[in-house]
């Protein structure tokens, strides 16, 4: 035993306070801001099947207080964005897009602040690909769709006049 | 205005509540006191008039889903989802000459299950019994939620306490006036909602422009207009034949079927499906003006109150409030009382004390009353998903209960077996499509299935069904 005990704690307590007066200014080097950021949290992938020809979306952000900024929700039929339709602007976190034709289609939000500047928008856009179901499949069920309510309204309504007959009203 | 804002205050929507919710629960009582027997109470005395038949055969197909899914069918098939919607009404004019049979052949007749117990045995029935139960509490539940749903988009109280409150509301007034409050409340509720609804639709067709609308949809929403669009032209026919199964199979419909004297039936039935028709299309409208209109859709489930209060301010959303909460009120209540029916004299009549006193009888409705509505609150808490995924999963199974019951009803030959297998093969096609090729195939498919299982079953049927035997309380 080099030192006696009382020593060795009070020099463990030294080295403990200096570490940790050395810690306190080092943290301010390494900290950062905090990160802006915005993304897709529905559908929870970047890419998504809307074969109803319509999607739910919705986003969220961090970094900045929510009552200073708003969003705008772009979408566009290529991925560079050259010709982008404005979906929505304001501060809803949400937007039912509907009616979409065919075809693959991406989306992405951005972030802007109280004097319209874009502040950052989603890392990666979302696509969306829209695509129906088989006409063929279509035309079949709608024909035995018909066949069946046909045969329904029928079996009803000849029913529906024996019954007449055999009660007498 | 953003998603998180609301219309009304929480204090309004909380007083609204209060003195509707009141005003019900009182009526029931008053009403209630007419009910001095069990015919009184699950059946209002079978002696209701064609004024009160149709409104409450209105008032209960006009339920949440018809405010609140109509117009999501239309934001999301466009015109022939709104369409497609609005054939729920064939279901009632078909019923009306149903209903006409089900009062001659069963004048005595207490639920849907009676019909089928006797008419196909008790395997059939336990089937029955099964999918009822299953579509009913689908129904109930869908319906708590909407509750819950609408009453924090439109006024900020929260979900849990708004549905909590339309179903201690609805439980109260049936579990004391039985049929009796139902179908007069119903009646109240009925105006209320014609009123709302058309005044809703009135003022939204003289703020919107109909062309900016018409341009706003084609350039951003163009397959809303598009005849061909597959989804929308499939669920034309699925809805139809959900439709179809609802009102055919459960016993709210039935029950109101009973309750009707005489020729009332047929007139009553046919008329509330004329009363209805028009309000799926009023309400999917409202939706479809929201492009126009730059409304910003959030949730898929909120399309019509969200634009209708939106567009009317403050005084549109009052009225909104009201409307859901008479169409909430109208189906919740006809759905304990009929789904309370079917179990008590069903299983517990049929299977547990057929000896039964009406006292202990009308005791234990009571304690159904309050079970359901306490199972429909324990599976509405947690919201558990979307109202159409709710609803339309119990579509293959009241879609394969269309043909067991037509045939039952006039096929002499019709059999047991065809029913079972009708039942049995119907759903399950129709639950594989729709896991497959989507919910709008399910109903379709199961219909069709079931259509060939039960004609194919009768086809080689040799039975000879006496239809004086389906009036039980005369052949005892």
């Amino acid at each position: 035993m080099i030192f006696p005990k009382k020593i060795k704690g009070r020099r463990l307590f030294f080295i403990f306070i200096v570490s940790l007066s050395l810690l306190f200014p080092s943290s301010f080097l390494f900290a950062q801001e905090p990160t802006l950021k915005v993304a897709f949290t529905q559908p929870q992938t970047l890419e998504a099947e809307a074969p109803e020809a319509w999607i739910q979306l919705e986003w969220a952000s961090q970094g900045i207080p929510p009552e200073s900024i708003h969003y705008e929700l772009h979408s566009c039929q290529s991925l560079d964005f050259s010709s982008s339709t404005l979906r929505y602007r304001g501060k809803d976190t949400a937007s039912l897009i509907s009616g979409l034709n065919p075809g693959d289609y991406f989306f992405e939000v951005r972030l802007m602040n109280q004097d319209n500047t874009l502040l950052t928008q989603t890392s990666q856009p979302l696509k969306v690909t829209v695509k129906f179901i088989d006409f063929k499949i279509v035309i079949t069920l709608l024909s035995l769709g018909l066949f069946v309510f046909a045969l329904t309204v029928f079996t009803i309504l000849f029913g529906h006049r024996n019954n007449r007959q055999s009660t007498g009203s | 205005m953003n998603q998180f804002d609301t219309v009304l205050s929480p204090n309004t929507g909380w007083a609204l509540l209060a003195f509707f919710g009141i005003l019900w629960i009182a009526l029931g009582i008053f009403w209630g006191k007419r009910a001095k027997d069990m015919d009184g109470f699950m059946l209002a005395g079978r002696n209701v008039g064609l004024a009160l038949g149709s409104a409450t055969a209105m008032a209960t197909w006009v339920t949440s889903n018809t405010i609140m899914l109509a117009p999501k069918f239309a934001l999301q098939m466009g015109i022939w989802g709104m369409l497609a919607y609005a054939t729920a009404s064939f279901g009632l004019f078909l019923f009306a000459p149903m209903a006409a049979r089900i009062k001659s052949l069963m004048p005595k007749g207490y639920t849907s299950g009676d019909f089928i117990r006797i008419r196909y045995g008790k395997v059939a029935w336990a089937l029955f019994l099964l999918v009822s139960i299953i579509y009913s509490f689908a129904w109930l539940v869908s319906m708590g939620m909407a509750g819950g749903i609408v009453l924090k988009a439109l006024a900020g109280i929260p979900y849990a306490y708004g549905m909590s409150a339309i179903l201690f509301v609805c439980v109260v007034y049936t579990l004391y006036g039985g049929l009796y409050a139902v179908i007069g409340t119903d009646f109240i509720q009925s105006i209320i909602i014609l009123i709302g609804v058309v005044l809703i639709g009135a003022i939204v067709v003289m703020r919107v422009d109909l062309d900016t609308t018409y341009s706003a949809i084609q350039e951003t929403q163009p397959q809303l207009l598009n005849i061909f669009m597959p989804v929308a032209l499939l669920s034309l026919f699925n809805n139809m034949f959900f439709g179809f199964g609802e009102v055919f199979h459960n016993n709210v419909w039935w029950s109101r079927a009973f309750a009707m004297r005489g020729s009332v039936a047929f007139k009553a039935f046919t008329l509330s499906g004329f009363l209805w028709l028009p309000i799926p299309i009023a309400a999917g409208f409202i939706a479809l003006c929201s492009g126009g209109l730059g409304i910003n859709i959030t949730d898929p489930d909120m399309v019509g109150p969200m634009v209708a209060g939106q567009i009317l301010g403050p005084i549109g959303a009052m009225v909104v409030f009201v409307v859901v909460f008479c169409s909430l009120g109208s189906s919740i209540d006809s759905l304990l009382a009929a789904t309370s029916d079917l179990l008590v004299e069903d299983v517990y009549k049929k299977m547990i004390a057929p000896k039964a006193s009406e006292q202990r009888v009308r005791r234990i409705s009571s304690f159904v009353i309050l079970g359901l509505g306490l199972i429909t609150w324990l599976i509405c808490l947690p919201r558990i998903g979307d109202l159409i995924v709710v609803l339309f999963l119990s579509g293959p199974l009241v879609g394969s209960a269309i043909w067991p019951i037509i045939t039952g009803l006039y096929w002499k030959r019709a059999t047991s077996a065809g029913a079972i297998s009708g039942m049995l093969l119907g759903s399950s096609a129709g639950l594989i499509a729709y896991f497959t090729l989507g919910w709008f195939t399910a109903t379709l498919i199961a219909t069709t299935v079931s259509m060939i299982a039960v004609i194919t079953a009768t086809f080689f049927s040799t039975s000879d069904f006496n239809w004086e035997s389906l009036n039980e309380q005369e052949s005892k």
